[in-house]
């Protein structure tokens, strides 16, 4: 009676939730790239001890685990710097997903993301992806870069192995796949995201008055041309693609 | 043949001896920590290869190396069990729940995470969700904070056996 009446508190959102939530939010944090080797691994080897809660996920999708967070931590994982973690975040999804193949990182990501999308609802999967894409410092990655010119070494980036325009057209993916198993149709695109998207095309337009240059080209830095792809393809995904002829 | 059996019982007898020595904590004037930390070596050698035949049982010279007060002893005996990750020893859960919550230092305490961890990778963990989380935020040392990181993982399974339970109260 006990454990029935917890687990709907579970169901309810309530305690167990709350928790999850905050060991989501541990996840979270500890697999970006900024954070040091040991504790990227050390998320690892928790979401590890986790997998039996993330495969029962995935095998039970009408359940709708909370869990969502801790996988889109994993998929962070599969593109880590360093090649011990990756490596092992493609055995860890091979055995949330019942795989007898371990596929390479990047093979993994995509068997994750389309297990994704056929496992949970379009709204948590909206409620996790675009976080991650907004969690982009728009001012700083455009404008940081080209007022120090005088800088004598190349800025060294914190992941050099993520291909960041990939990453990014992943959870575009996601978004719009999940979008079109809607039922009833298209879905507006998520206010965050277009404003984010406003918010990159305001300060690309502002680049060039600044600059008197283009601010993409070979002499130019790397964030700032990825950044200009980002929101184009955000833009694209969000239906504003107009919003960035300048 | 019969020489064989003469070093495999002095072996043992030597296992004994130190056995004992760690267990009654014994001072000599000069070498004690060096001594202990020889022994706790060997009987690990010896519970790792199992060459010699059983002394005692490996569970009941795990649990006695990690009540013992000096901190290389237990680091080793921590260091054995994430190595080996040995099945089965559920009984020494306990000594390394006494350890956790013992005023020793951050590196004992992280690898005795860890070691909870290993111990435990089909049983139910002992530490809530909750307690890691909390201790996971007052963690000032990095080995600290990312053992209970570990934990975290392991205890969030709570959630799991909690269904489970459902699924069965819902079928019987």
């Amino acid at each position: 009676m006990y454990e029935s009446l917890l687990y709907q508190d579970f169901l309810t959102g309530s305690m167990d939730d709350k928790l999850l939530s905050k060991y989501s939010e541990v996840l979270s944090t500890s697999s970006q790239s900024r954070q040091s080797e040991s504790t990227r691994l050390a998320a690892l080897h928790s979401l590890s001890n986790f997998s039996p809660v993330l495969q029962l996920a995935f095998q039970a999708p009408s359940k709708q685990y909370p869990v969502l967070p801790a996988i889109c931590a994993l998929l962070t994982l599969l593109s880590d710097d360093d090649h011990e973690i990756r490596t092992l975040a493609s055995k860890l999804t091979a055995t949330i997903l019942n795989k007898q193949m371990i596929s390479t990182p990047m093979g993994s990501e995509e068997n994750l993301a389309k297990t994704i999308i056929e496992t949970f609802d379009y709204d948590s999967i909206e409620q996790n992806i675009i976080p991650i894409i907004c969690q982009a410092n728009i001012p700083e990655a455009l404008t940081s870069p080209l007022d120090s010119r005088d800088n004598l070494f190349a800025k060294e980036r914190e992941n050099v192995w993520r291909d960041e325009i990939y990453e990014l057209e992943l959870y575009l993916d996601i978004l719009s796949q999940s979008c079109r198993r809607l039922q009833g149709g298209e879905k507006l695109p998520h206010s965050r995201l277009v404003q984010f998207a406003r918010d990159g095309v305001n300060l690309i337009q502002a680049l060039p008055e600044k600059y008197k240059k283009s601010p993409v080209g070979w002499d130019w830095d790397n964030d700032v041309c990825e950044m200009i792809m980002k929101i184009s393809l955000i833009l694209e995904h969000t239906g504003y693609s107009g919003l960035l002829v300048c | 043949m019969r020489k064989e059996v003469k070093a495999n019982e002095l072996m043992k007898n030597v296992m004994q001896a130190c056995l004992e020595d760690i267990r009654g904590e014994k001072v000599f004037p000069v070498g004690s920590d060096l001594y202990f930390e020889r022994a706790t070596t060997l009987l690990l050698d010896m519970i790792a290869d199992w060459r010699y035949g059983p002394v005692e049982s490996p569970e009941k010279i795990l649990s006695d190396l990690l009540r013992c007060k000096n901190n290389e002893v237990i680091l080793k005996a921590l260091d054995f069990i994430n190595e080996f990750k040995p099945e089965g020893m559920s009984s020494i859960r306990g000594d390394l729940e006494l350890l956790l919550s013992s005023n020793r230092s951050k590196r004992v305490r992280a690898w005795t995470l860890q070691s909870l961890s290993s111990i435990g990778a089909n049983e139910k963990s002992g530490l809530s969700l909750k307690y890691c989380l909390d201790e996971l935020e007052m963690a000032t040392v990095l080995p600290l904070k990312e053992a209970w990181i570990i934990h975290c993982g392991y205890a969030s399974r709570e959630v799991l056996d909690l269904c489970m339970s459902h699924s069965y109260i819902r079928t019987s």
